[in-house]
């Protein structure tokens, strides 16, 4: 059976995500769960490379499986078998899976792209030995976890003390992460046109394709200038109504798909988060949704959940910090009212691991791997995004540029 | 130059991107050394955001990505999203990528998405590398170390006719005297000898042999009794240390400095404890450093015989075990050029041999000084020495010949006249010696003024002497800069370096420097102060280069001076009796002077009655 894949992810440096990952290891072994814990990044050190500051540890147990650069399992405290060497290499050697015999700290250092976590995934599901594989992001970095089943999204007064902005942020991710599925395997005479990738360059041509009714299939890097193009490039004349139907017919809003506009599609949301500030992006994408096209992404990590750090570190000089903290009442009101309902927001240290690991087991183990791969987000999550596209009406929202 | 045919790599496509406002000559030279091997390069424009930067290697199959940025928290934030994009954009499976910059290390592009990294100090060769998938070499990882042959350019052929002349008749006249003579300490290198190759039994029998030449002290000890300053290691205890040395063994160099032909860099230890010792030479290895030093305790040089087992010792210098020495061999591999001195006490040539077992490159064997200023007997450690002198030459085993009485007081003509005559016994018993003038603000040196005006005529004054005397390798110590040290760690680290620039200049074979903290602690020697020294003389080989410290005319007449002298002196020492009467007589430095006959071992010489 494939292994769940989960990746932890945080929208900067010491928001949280290590610390929620800890905390869904703990649970999961607890529950009995199997898990193998891997980074795309480098975790579990002491202080951490940049700023100095310390930084939670990764403990593991006899029995996890864990996937990290050789060298740095060499000089952990907790013992370990190799297991196998995952045939990836890293900045810091190869890639190995081992399983450790003896409890203590170790450092993940993983695979930095997404072919190296696919690699070690298919390693793990052929090996059937780990029901769960936890990934631990770094830098805010996503990439390589395009095709994680699902991602729990760390934020807190690290990223921002403007509540509000944290709010508003959270839920242009959550939103872009809860975009339809959609395979564009193309109906009859409808071939997608791939674009590779979507940049200002490329704009006018995607925008033309749409209008002339063609899907468009975006593979590749897209920018925030070349979505802005494209929503620009569709917008209706001076004086035109607000959408164009194919050949320049004006016509009304809603119904984009009876006007006949082809698909916009991406082959995972994680484009869309790399293309630029979320909420920036998220605005921007709500305004090629508003002039009427389908916009769609492949496939792509659900969002499970947005943990909520209110500790932050502040700068003393001279490479010192001490620790500071927002309201972490306010913090979470304010999450919870930008993501609403469809997206849970748990504060780790406060709410103890297992909320988190109910929403975890609920929301990614108990759908089993048919329904973990599935084409649609996860129910109720839609609502922290673009539910004006999914009901075919005006979007609100995040779509407020 | 570019790469021959044979030898080229695959050419390879390499994009380079200077993401810094602006261009980073490292880019640049890294350029110039990827194309030399014929690599397609191109190097873009500064400045550009990440997503243009994925547009460009995009717009052509590149294999590699070289990166440049100084990290700060938000560079650091733009390479991991460089990193994303082009993961996200599909280049990754096909096209390597790494880093460099100011903070870089391996841990940071790890962290930030890349395939390598290089910091500050990464030779583009390490770059060029990475490009060829070359085997990867990370910052921390250590090199097996080529041991150099210090003697191996050298001719031994005297240039000085009349200092030849001298030395070669004091040594033969040496060689005759200690014909038939023997000691307990000559005898007990014959029992080891046979210990070596012996089975159990008789190993036994040798032992008790052993014994009847030993001292009660050394007696009690190999019977049991622990040592009156330290505790034997029991064997669980040396598994679980030579456990600590598995990984982290290996050597750096200390500077590079192409194709320079810098002097060989030995550190000293002897903490008295084997493993600490060991752990020292481990990490000076690491910092640059080719060979060490082991002194043995003051006690034991007084001492008949050897004690036994796994010692440490709580006073000065680390116990001459056979154990002591097989586990440092063991702890810290072969990588490092490794001398055990047998040069002032009462076991020298037994010394030779427990070293030559386990595996060490050189040892110091110099009566003059070990009588003079060592506190031995003249008469018993010249015995000592040539039979010492004779296991040397057996087991291949250089030996430097030090001119230490020059501390207590001795005129350098002296000490060197002393040394040469060692040297020519030691050319006489097919021994390969090693000249070793001291770098030192000596008494004489103060008391006549040679230092007043630099610190650099008068140590390079003993140089050009020696090398007008003997085409032969020369290994100032010990350790250089002697006496001009003080508590200061910073002075101590620059005395040091700028002497080894001097060594470096005048193109010698080998230093040995001491840590910064030597002076200040008066003992206890902690590995960051041999890393301290260390550092300061790459720093000093890496300023100089291929230049030269350039002498006064004043060395000139020094090294006359000193020339004069040891004729003179070699003169004096042929009209005694023999070369021991003449350490006796104060030829080779007076008791005013600084030379003061030892009494240990005195009248332990036993000789053969003609045949």
């Amino acid at each position: 059976m494939n292994p769940a894949v989960l990746g932890c992810v945080g929208t900067a440096k010491n928001t949280g995500k290590t610390t929620a990952l800890t905390a869904i290891l703990g649970e999961a072994r607890r529950h009995g769960y199997r898990p193998a814990l891997t980074s795309i990044g480098y975790d579990g050190e002491e202080l951490d490379n940049l700023t100095g500051l310390p930084k939670p540890r990764v403990d593991v147990e006899p029995g996890d499986l864990v996937a990290s650069a050789l060298p740095c399992l060499e000089r952990a405290p907790a013992g370990w078998d190799m297991v196998a060497d995952c045939g990836v290499a890293t900045a810091l050697g190869p890639l190995v899976l081992a399983r450790v015999t003896s409890p203590g700290r170790v450092i993940l250092a993983g695979p930095a792209h997404r072919r190296g976590l696919a690699t070690l995934c298919r390693l793990l599901a052929a090996r059937r030995e780990a029901d769960l594989v936890l990934v631990d992001g770094a830098f805010g970095r996503l990439s390589p976890l395009a095709r994680a089943h699902g991602m729990v999204l760390s934020t807190g007064a690290a990223r921002s003390r403007d509540l509000n902005a944290l709010g508003r942020e959270a839920r242009a991710i959550a939103g872009l992460l809860s975009l339809p599925r959609e395979r564009l395997r193309g109906l009859p005479g409808r071939r997608p046109r791939l674009l590779r990738p979507l940049g200002a360059d490329e704009a006018e041509e995607a925008a033309r394709l749409l209008a002339t009714g063609r899907d468009v299939l975006v593979a590749g890097m897209v920018t925030l200038a070349g979505l802005a193009q494209v929503a620009h490039a569709l917008r209706p004349p001076p004086g035109a109504p607000e959408t164009r139907t194919p050949g320049g017919v004006a016509g009304g809003p809603g119904a984009p798909e009876a006007q006949g506009w082809g698909r916009l599609v991406f082959t995972d949301p994680v484009q869309l988060l790399l293309a630029g500030e979320p909420e920036q992006v998220s605005n921007v994408v709500c305004r090629i949704i508003s002039r009427g096209v389908r916009l769609a992404v492949g496939s792509g990590p659900a969002i499970l959940a947005v943990t909520a750090n209110p500790c932050y570190p502040v700068p003393l000089g001279g490479g010192r910090f001490r620790a500071g903290a927002v309201d972490a009442g306010a913090l979470r009101t304010s999450l919870e009212e930008h993501l609403g309902a469809g997206v849970p927001v748990v504060d780790v240290l406060r709410d103890g691991p297992d909320r988190l690991w109910r929403v975890v087991e609920e929301r990614l183990l108990a759908r089993g791997p048919r329904a973990r791969g599935a084409a649609e987000p996860l129910p109720g999550t839609v609502r922290a995004g673009f539910p004006a596209q999914m009901r075919g009406t005006d979007p609100g929202g995040p779509c407020t540029g | 130059m570019a790469a021959s045919p044979a030898t080229a790599p695959r050419t390879r496509r390499v994009l380079l991107a200077p993401l810094d406002p602006v261009h980073d000559v490292g880019l640049k030279l890294i350029k110039k050394q990827l194309e030399a091997r014929g690599h397609q390069v191109t190097l873009l424009p500064p400045d550009l955001t990440p997503e243009e930067v994925t547009r460009a290697a995009l717009a052509g199959r590149y294999d590699c990505l070289l990166v440049s940025r100084t990290v700060g928290y938000e560079s650091a934030e733009i390479l991991a999203r460089l990193a994303d994009l082009l993961d996200g954009a599909g280049l990754r499976p096909r096209m390597r990528v790494a880093v460099g910059g100011m903070a870089v290390r391996p841990e940071l592009a790890a962290e930030m998405g890349f395939d390598g990294g290089f910091g500050p100090g990464t030779p583009p060769e390490a770059a060029v590398a990475f490009v060829e998938e070359a085997p990867p070499r990370h910052d921390d990882e250590a090199l097996s170390l080529q041991k150099p042959d210090l003697c191996a350019r050298y001719s031994y052929h005297w240039k000085d006719t009349v200092i030849g002349d001298a030395a070669r008749e004091l040594a033969r006249g040496i060689v005759a005297w200690a014909e038939g003579a023997r000691t307990p300490g000559s005898e007990r290198a014959a029992v080891a000898q046979a210990m070596l190759v012996a089975d159990e039994g008789e190993r036994l029998r040798l032992e008790e042999e052993y014994l009847h030449l030993c001292g009660d002290e050394v007696v009690a000890m190999r019977r049991g009794q622990p040592p009156p300053h330290g505790r034997l290691i029991g064997e669980e205890e040396k598994r679980r240390a030579l456990g600590l040395f598995a990984r982290g063994r290996g050597w750096q160099p200390l500077a590079a400095t192409g194709h320079q032909r810098l002097p060989v860099v030995f550190v000293q230890y002897g903490t008295g404890c084997p493993v600490m010792d060991a752990l020292h030479a481990v990490v000076a290895a690491r910092w640059g450093a080719q060979g060490t030093v082991h002194f043995d305790p003051a006690w034991s040089a007084r001492q008949e015989g050897l004690p036994r087992g796994l010692v440490a010792w709580s006073a000065d210098g680390t116990f001459y075990t056979p154990e002591n020495l097989q586990f440092f061999r063991e702890a810290t591999g072969n990588d490092l050029l490794w001398q055990v001195r047998a040069h002032r006490g009462l076991n020298t040539p037994e010394t030779v041999v427990w070293a030559a077992a386990a595996g060490a490159d050189l040892t110091k064997i110099n009566p003059v000084y070990g009588s003079l200023g060592g506190g031995t007997d003249p008469e018993r450690l010249l015995v000592d020495a040539v039979a010492a002198t004779r296991l040397a030459a057996r087991y291949g085993l250089p030996f430097d010949v030090v001119t230490n009485e020059e501390l207590g007081g001795v005129p350098a003509h002296k000490a060197i006249a002393g040394m040469l005559a060692v040297v020519a016994t030691a050319l006489e018993l097919g021994a390969r010696p090693i000249l070793q003038p001291l770098f030192c603000y000596s008494p004489e040196a103060v008391l006549e003024g040679y230092m007043e005006q630099d610190y650099v005529d008068w140590n390079a004054a003993k140089v050009i002497a020696l090398r007008r005397i003997i085409d032969a390798p020369i290994w100032p110590g010990a350790p250089i800069g002697f006496l001009t040290h003080t508590e200061e760690r910073v002075q101590s680290a620059v005395t040091t370096s700028l002497h080894a620039g001097l060594a470096a200049s005048l193109r010698v074979d080998a230093i040995t420097i001491a840590s910064t903290d030597e002076a200040y602690s008066r003992g206890p020697i902690t590995a960051a102060a041999r890393v301290d020294s260390l550092r300061a003389v790459g720093e000093a080989f890496r300023f100089l280069g291929e230049a030269r410290v350039s002498p006064t005319a004043r060395a000139e007449k020094l090294a006359e001076q000193l020339l004069e002298g040891v004729a003179a002196t070699l003169r004096d020492a042929l009209r005694q009796p023999s070369f021991c009467q003449a350490l006796y007589a104060g030829v080779f430095g007076t008791r005013e002077e600084g030379g003061n006959p030892g009494r240990a071992g005195k009248g332990t010489v036993t000789r053969s009655a003609p045949q």
